[in-house]
């Protein structure tokens, strides 16, 4: 099995005090930025000073700190110019980067009166960046100073300005561009000291693929989240399936409709929604028995699975087999699987659709059984793994179930086969990258399980000399290989959702103790307030 | 005269060797002579009132001379100092040898590092200078600007004509052709890149027209040429 | 004014696109010179084909010619035992210098051209040898009847298809003989350049290749057919085929590089400045 190209080394650094802390806090206020400027509508260019007065109403109604002002300010001023940057081509937008971003100590870049000549030696994000912007069409800076930066805003010959620097040097800039009445996304850095800085990259990944050919690009992936969350009451499940007949019925309700972060689901329908024709329009219903039918396989994988690991908690509850015997668990788990055949076969589709959907999920069933039975097999004769090793029952383990998930989405918009093996690689690197977050989510909450295969009992047992950095590099390098397989899809809607989806799939609970700096942080205020308090 | 040894204890561009023979010598020789932190701080912070004529032991005498003005320098910078990422004082020079007063780096420096007064351009607010950036060296149309601890002889007054660079006139046309012909070319594409590069090439035709890899592969193009 | 001439002229400004990267191709260039002022082939030896593209090279570059190129052209004598091609690959070494007037009754004894490249060779061997021109009516009938059915020329009677090569030699030569050009050359010459750059053998080839891209540039050059919009793309085109060794490939599953095929580059490069 071949390893993904790596991604850079990973910096971890507390963002400068008038940033916000989190990645979750900086994507909250940007929602926040996004849906205000939809409701208030203001006309760039706005000057510097209006722009700070439109930050103040904004962190009023967020109530978040006001010294994050200058940061929303560019939010808001992101949001003004977002549309119009959309509409302008690739080929006439200049990607700006800061040199800070290199690995200072290691970068043997040479510079010309332009800026820096990126030698790609893959030890910092400049390369991966400027490779993937270049491919798209844009001329690519990496600026060593704001000398050049102005130049080109004067020169008036640019046309739209995508630009990753420090707050600071942001606003510097800002006049210029806001003279010329230049199209501009800026992206702050996280620190403004000049050296080793580090950026959201999936934002500028993002803003660097923003093009007004992605008409899901305004789709709102949390509103579609929570949507596909309402599909799960019992009472929508009754609609659906129809009234429960006897107690199985009823206790495979209940188990589907238990808690769940309803991944699969959402990816069905976020598949769909990239390839109709119109993705804004109301979700049929037939979608929604597809996503139920998706999560039963799920839930049904998930009960089987609890009674071959012999686990008596799941998600801090009890699991099923625990609470109603073997016999009642292992009969549930098989009435879910056929629910989610039943729910497929009543869909109002062709009948050579229905074929295709059927087909789809049996090939998914029939892999993740063969991918649960190598963990199976192994765990009767246990010897230790390698790293290659647990990667590959990751593949054959959590992949099957995000493929079927995306190419039921897919057929059921009738446009499966050009995007065929692209959903096949994306699900794939998507399904390990899923696992190795979980599996360095049980590692810091110290419950590593030495009976199931674990990358990072694989990496001490190879000896890496950090396992847990190494870990976060492989799940690094594999979201961006699923991102890379979309990269010959011919729908950039489909490029645009999904590559999105992958920020959201990961970005959505940030691994605690990501950042160590933060960790001290915290302790040290805990400390004080302790000491305050006293 | 007075005799100054700087001793760049910020930026360590200087030769440690010839640093300590020099002071050896200038012991030796019984002369007076004051030595410095970071020269280049006493003039940012307009502490440097040395008596003239003046003897400097410092880094290249453009440099030197562009700071201080006339003097008897003798330099005593290494041969490949390395950037430092904190180096001191930071900031340009003018060599007013050089400088025609065109105030282009006045209006590209975004830190308000330069000023001008009756037409002509200064350096007003030296600590404003962002550390280790160079870029306004680089855009001089005239390469008047030094930063003495820069490494690269070309902008810290060594040897190495820079040449003029004329970047209005390249951006006065296509900026986007001038920026994406940085990438063409590229002397680091050695044998082994340039051969994944083609490949890719392949594999993207193959994706694109549905060819099977051993049909491109026995294609021989010169075989459709060559009519010999 | 030459072929040749005309083609040193565009692969002149070669450098400007080359720029710092200019001295690795000159160190290629040299390096594939032998001691007995010769080029080599692909397999080392000394070959007068290759040495005609190294000197174009040398020339493009200006650089100093071989210093035994004389004394290795004069081992030819007059170009007795040569085959067609070979002669005029003599020949045109010999125009760097003075070429011996034996070599022109030579010329004059080898049978009529068939093929469309044989003519542009023959053409461009008169030139180079300073020899009056004979008769061009053969060979304009010969041009004539290698017409392929889609408009352009082909390298054999009646094809449907027409090849880039050929029909860019046709246009190049017809213009220089001063006979009519088919006003469907221009437009059909520049459909054989893909969306993403470089030019193909053949409407129906797959991939684009080098020695097609120089010849189609350098004749709707002369044809004077704008090609502004093609310009970025086939600029993409030659860098895929760059390498720091200093030399360029055919196209993207040739391994080797020779200089030919790097003198063919300079001749687009120069094209595309």
């Amino acid at each position: 099995m071949k390893l993904p190209r790596p991604a850079p080394p990973l910096r971890f650094r507390l963002p400068q005090p008038n940033i916000p802390p989190t990645l979750q806090q900086r994507e909250e206020l940007m929602q926040f930025a996004r849906r205000w400027v939809k409701e208030w509508a203001p006309v760039p260019p706005v000057p510097l000073a209006d722009l700070r007065q439109l930050a103040d109403k904004v962190l009023a109604e967020t109530g978040a700190d006001a010294q994050y002002r200058d940061y929303v300010a560019v939010l808001i001023n992101n949001e003004l110019w977002r549309e119009t940057l959309a509409a302008i081509p690739y080929d006439r937008r200049l990607l700006l980067l800061p040199k800070c971003l290199r690995a200072e100590d290691k970068c043997r870049a040479a510079m010309d009166e332009f800026g820096l000549l990126c030698k790609q030696c893959g030890q910092c994000s400049i390369q991966d960046l400027q490779t993937e912007a270049e491919r798209l069409g844009y001329a690519v800076l990496v600026a060593e100073g704001s000398a050049m930066v102005t130049q080109l805003i004067q020169a008036g010959k640019i046309d739209a300005i995508v630009g990753v620097s420090c707050l600071n040097v942001l606003e510097k800039a800002f006049p210029y561009m806001e003279a010329a009445a230049i199209p501009g996304i800026g992206i702050p850095l996280l620190q403004g000291d000049c050296a080793n800085t580090t950026v959201d990259l999936d934002w500028v990944t993002d803003v660097i693929h923003l093009t007004s050919e992605d008409t899901t690009r305004r789709l709102d992936l949390t509103a579609l989240r929570e949507e596909v969350e309402t599909w799960f009451t019992p009472d929508a499940l009754a609609r659906v399936l129809g009234p429960a007949d006897g107690q199985t019925d009823a206790l495979a309700r209940e188990w589907l409709a238990r808690a769940g972060k309803r991944w699969r689901p959402f990816l069905t329908v976020a598949t769909y929604q990239a390839l109709r024709d119109h993705p804004g329009d109301p979700i049929p219903d037939d979608l929604r028995e597809l996503a139920v039918a998706v999560e039963c396989f799920h839930k049904a994988s998930l009960i089987h699975d609890d009674i071959e690991d012999n686990d008596a908690h799941r998600y801090d509850d009890p699991t099923l087999h625990e609470q109603h015997g073997v016999a009642i668990a292992l009969n549930v788990g098989d009435l879910l699987i056929g629910e989610g055949y039943r729910l497929i076969r009543a869909t109002r589709v062709s009948p050579v659709q229905t074929a295709a959907l059927l087909h789809a999920a049996a090939e998914g069933h029939r892999r993740l059984c063969l991918g649960q039975g190598e963990e199976l097999f192994w765990r009767r004769h246990p010897s230790s793994l390698k790293v290659q090793q647990v990667l590959n029952i990751f593949r054959q383990k959590t992949a099957p179930a995000f493929e079927v998930a995306l190419r039921l989405g897919a057929i059921y918009a009738g446009r499966h086969e050009p995007v065929s093996d692209a959903l096949g690689a994306y699900s794939e690197a998507l399904g390990i990258a899923y696992q190795i977050r979980d599996d360095l989510e049980e590692f810091q909450a110290g419950k590593l399980d030495a009976t199931e295969p674990n990358l990072l009992l694989a990496l001490e047992q190879e000896k890496t000399k950090d396992p847990e950095i190494r870990a976060r590099v492989l799940l690094e390098s594999y979201k961006q290989e699923a991102i890379r397989s979309l990269r010959d899809v011919p729908s950039a809607n489909l490029k645009g959702l999904l590559r999105r989806v992958v920020g959201r799939i990961f970005n959505h609970a940030e691994i605690k103790g990501w950042c160590h700096e933060f960790q001290a942080r915290n302790a040290a205020s805990r400390a004080t307030s302790d000491g305050a308090a006293r | 005269m007075a005799t100054l040894v700087c001793n760049c204890t910020n930026a360590r561009v200087l030769s440690p060797d010839a640093l300590a023979a020099a002071l050896d010598k200038l012991r030796a020789s019984g002369e007076p002579f004051e030595v410095v932190a970071d020269l280049c701080e006493l003039v940012a912070h307009g502490r440097f009132n040395a008596t003239k004529p003046l003897k400097i032991y410092a880094c290249h005498p453009r440099a030197v001379k562009s700071l201080v003005g006339e003097a008897e320098v003798i330099d005593l910078r290494a041969k490949n100092a390395p950037a430092n990422t904190t180096p001191g004082a930071w900031f340009p020079v003018i060599d007013f040898e050089r400088c025609n007063h065109c105030m282009q780096c006045l209006s590209f420096c975004l830190f308000g590092v330069f000023a001008a007064k009756d037409g002509k351009i200064r350096v007003a607010q030296p600590d404003n200078c962002k550390p280790n950036c160079p870029a306004c060296a680089r855009v001089c149309p005239e390469a008047a600007i030094i930063f003495p601890k820069h490494p690269e002889p070309v902008i810290h007054g060594g040897d190495g004509q820079r040449e003029k660079v004329d970047v209005s006139a390249l951006l006065g046309g296509d900026v986007y052709q001038t920026l994406r012909k940085r990438s063409r070319f590229d002397k680091d594409r050695d044998a082994a890149t340039a051969r994944a590069e083609r490949c890719q090439c392949i594999a993207k035709l193959q994706k694109q027209l549905g060819i099977p890899p051993e049909v491109l592969r026995d294609l021989n193009v010169e075989s459709l040429q060559k009519d010999k | 004014m030459s072929f040749r001439l005309e083609m040193l002229q565009a692969a002149r400004r070669a450098t400007a696109q080359l720029g710092e990267s200019t001295g690795l191709v000159r160190q290629f260039v040299r390096s594939q010179q032998l001691p007995d002022g010769s080029f080599r082939d692909r397999s080392g030896h000394s070959d007068l084909y290759y040495t005609v593209f190294g000197l174009d090279c040398l020339l493009a570059l200006d650089e100093p010619l071989p210093t035994g190129l004389e004394n290795y052209l004069r081992t030819f004598n007059d170009g007795a035992p040569l085959d067609f091609v070979h002669f005029t690959c003599l020949a045109r070494c010999w125009s760097v210098l003075r070429p011996p007037a034996t070599l022109a009754q030579r010329l004059a004894a080898f049978p009529l051209p068939r093929t469309v490249y044989e003519c542009y060779l023959a053409y461009g061997a008169y030139q180079d040898l300073h020899v009056k021109l004979p008769d061009t009516g053969p060979w304009l009938r010969c041009l004539e009847s290698l017409r392929s059915r889609d408009g352009a020329y082909g390298n054999a009677p009646g094809l449907p298809l027409g090849s880039t090569t050929a029909t860019a030699a046709a246009a190049t030569l017809l213009r220089h003989i001063g006979a009519p050009i088919p006003t469907e050359i221009g437009p059909w010459l520049l459909a054989q350049c893909r969306p993403k750059g470089g030019f193909t053998a053949m409407p129906t080839a797959p991939a684009p290749d080098l020695l097609s891209t120089a010849t189609a540039l350098h004749a709707l050059a002369g044809l004077r057919v704008p090609f502004d919009h093609i310009k970025e793309p086939c600029l993409d085109f030659l860098d895929s085929l760059w390498s720091n060794e200093g030399g360029f490939h055919g196209h993207w599953a040739d391994d080797h590089l020779d200089v030919e095929y790097t003198s063919y580059a300079l001749l687009a490069l120069g094209h595309l400045t």
